[in-house]
């Protein structure tokens, strides 16, 4: 039963990101791509009114976090609410078959059977993180007994990496709120929800099921042979694709920079590595000559929480790993480190998700599509050399490297196929409306080319 | 199959593009389905069993952190509340595992577990797998994963 119920608290988040569904881009998404947005914003707001009740000292109980939680949810549903007022599908498979000649039924078959794969390995524990028994766990076993910010467990040296980001510590321990219990499998379990969420927010943005298909089947086999199962490492992949998903696909202004937020505020509360995307990211989108004080404001949300966690930090002395951004780099050991990233990042596959991403691009580029996939491109190299950049902090990273780069690499590999997917799409909105023609209706004659990035 | 006409070019050039991502992701979806198979196989059975751990089958050995968990979870029901444990595998000493008591961290969060190198402090000593020889320790409870040690 705790297992359950442990799991039922990962599937309640949707219901605190209902508001996301007023949005004309979201409104027009299938009803997986709603809950998986819907279910990052829940994430992002159940983190944030936890940590701020921290705060001020009110007390993580189920009666507390019910009340607040559910009054937050509940407001989205007052009558008159445009949720309220919701349309039904957008687009069925059917049309979406015609549109673009994908055979829709077979890929979501496909699609299953990896979800079903990858539960599989999941519940017979052949993927799991050790972090998660090491440190993400616990954390969030601390912070449920202690109601709170456990900051005596985090000022002790026995809790490793006690200053990383606090969202997901956050997330078990609502999840530990609901069951009374810690369940390890059901932490385990819940990296399927944010990959299948992550897919989910892929396909209801770009409309592409082949390319939704690629995604679940680079990453089941990336997520597995990384052991990254109850890790941050699947939650920061769902943020970064709901923020690249909506930069690249979501054509509604307003849609496109509330998703796009909410994505960039998760990543970054979620790992370390997920600031350096949210950097990426802003750098990303001012090369691409988008206006600098309009990128500042889509990453603001990410900068106020992470400035408000490192505050949190200092005040209690409790800065450990991001002290490490005073360490010396070691320029001798780049040639070794881009060696030691390039062997873990063949994925004991020889490469291929990062191969057939490319190949599909080189099939855009002869379409003349590039401009699109411009975006997901420049993200997933400036993260690559990120990574590069962290590992020369130590004169000898082997060990590091080993340990880490196969998650750390998931980000620039999403990152790529993200732009595999926006290469091939000819529409500059992948989301249509019901009734309309996907490609070939003409819509796109008034859309600009560049995607929606280029537009501004 | 290229037409004479541009729109014609350009209608099939589209197809058979289509056409050749399509063969492309499958044939990429089969080689990972096939990878992710082999390796679930590789690391060993039983395959349609409930683990006892998450930490059963990461690997062929399982690692001592796999003990660990669950020597720790036996000994938080044995072990007084708020008393002071670590856990060790006694063979590595002095470069003890920190993995070993990070995950008592979180079985045994009534109690105050504190590091290996600081042993000195700790009432209770937890092993995995191998007996503690040290005059300082007793054995107090004994099970497959591990022994539970109290300082005499």
């Amino acid at each position: 039963m705790t297992h359950v119920l442990f799991f039922a608290g990962f599937l309640l988040l949707p219901l605190l990101g209902l508001w996301t569904w007023r949005l004309e881009a979201v409104r027009r998404m299938d009803l997986a791509g709603r809950i998986a947005v819907a279910g990052a914003a829940g994430a992002v707001v159940a983190g944030v009114v936890m940590a701020v009740m921290s705060l001020v000292h009110v007390p993580w109980s189920r009666v507390t976090l019910l009340v607040i939680l559910a009054v937050i949810s509940l407001i989205t549903w007052l009558p008159g609410s445009p949720v309220s007022r919701l349309p039904g599908r957008t687009l069925n498979v059917h049309l979406e078959d015609r549109a673009t000649g994908q055979p829709g039924n077979r890929v979501t078959a496909l699609i299953l059977a990896f979800l079903a794969l990858t539960c599989y390995g999941l519940i017979t524990a052949r993927e799991s993180a050790g972090d998660l028994h090491f440190f993400w766990g616990p954390k969030g076993i601390h912070f449920h007994h202690a109601g709170g910010f456990d900051v005596p467990f985090l000022a002790n040296k026995t809790n490793p990496n006690s200053d990383y980001p606090p969202l997901l510590p956050i997330l078990y321990a609502w999840s530990m709120t609901v069951a009374r219990q810690f369940s390890w499998f059901a932490a385990v379990l819940a990296t399927a929800l944010f990959l299948f969420g992550a897919a989910a927010i892929l396909r209801a943005c770009s409309r592409d099921d082949l390319g939704t298909l690629l995604f679940v089947a680079a990453m089941s086999w990336t997520v597995a042979i990384g052991y990254a199962a109850g890790g941050a490492d699947p939650p920061l992949v769902f943020f970064e694709m709901l923020a690249l998903a909506a930069l690249t696909f979501i054509d509604d202004e307003r849609s496109r920079d509330i998703l796009t937020a909410v994505g960039l505020a998760g990543a970054a509360w979620t790992k370390i590595e997920g600031s350096t995307f949210v950097i990426a990211v802003v750098l990303a989108l001012i090369l691409m000559r988008r206006g600098v004080k309009r990128t500042l404001l889509l990453a603001t949300p990410a900068f106020v929480l992470m400035i408000g966690w490192v505050a949190f930090l200092l005040y209690h002395r409790l800065i450990f790993g991001y002290g490490g951004a005073k360490m010396a780099i070691y320029p001798s050991s780049l040639a070794k480190t881009i060696e030691l990233v390039a062997k873990a990042g063949l994925f004991e596959l020889y490469g291929l998700p990062w191969l057939i991403p490319i190949v599909l691009l080189g099939i855009g580029m002869r379409r003349g599509n590039l401009r699109r996939a411009l975006f997901p491109l420049l993200v997933s190299a400036l993260t690559l050399c990120a990574t590069v950049f962290f590992y020369i902090h130590i004169e000898d990273a082997t060990w590091w490297i080993a340990a880490s780069a196969p998650r750390v690499l998931l980000t620039p590999l999403t990152a790529l196929i993200v732009a595999s997917v926006a290469v091939l799409q000819s529409r500059a909105d992948g989301v249509v409306p019901q009734g309309e023609e996907a490609e070939g209706s003409g819509r796109e004659a008034d859309r600009d080319p560049g995607g929606t990035v280029g537009q501004v | 199959m290229r037409t004479s006409s541009k729109s014609g070019w350009t209608c099939s050039a589209r197809t058979s593009s289509v056409r050749f991502r399509a063969i492309v992701v499958y044939a990429a979806a089969a080689i990972f389905a096939a990878a992710l198979i082999r390796h679930f196989h590789r690391l060993g059975g039983p395959y349609f069993a409930m683990p006892r751990t998450v930490q059963d089958h990461v690997a062929v050995e399982p690692y001592p952190s796999r003990d660990a968990i669950l020597a720790t979870q036996r000994a938080a029901k044995i072990i007084p509340r708020g008393a002071t444990v670590t856990v060790i595998l006694p063979s590595q000493a002095p470069n003890y595992d920190p993995t070993l008591f990070y995950t008592a961290t979180g079985t045994m969060p009534r109690h105050v577990v504190v590091a290996a190198s600081a042993m000195e402090k700790a009432q209770y000593v937890i092993t995995v797998r191998e007996p503690l020889n040290d005059p300082a320790f007793a054995l107090q409870t004994e099970f497959a994963e591990g022994k539970i040690y109290v300082r005499r």
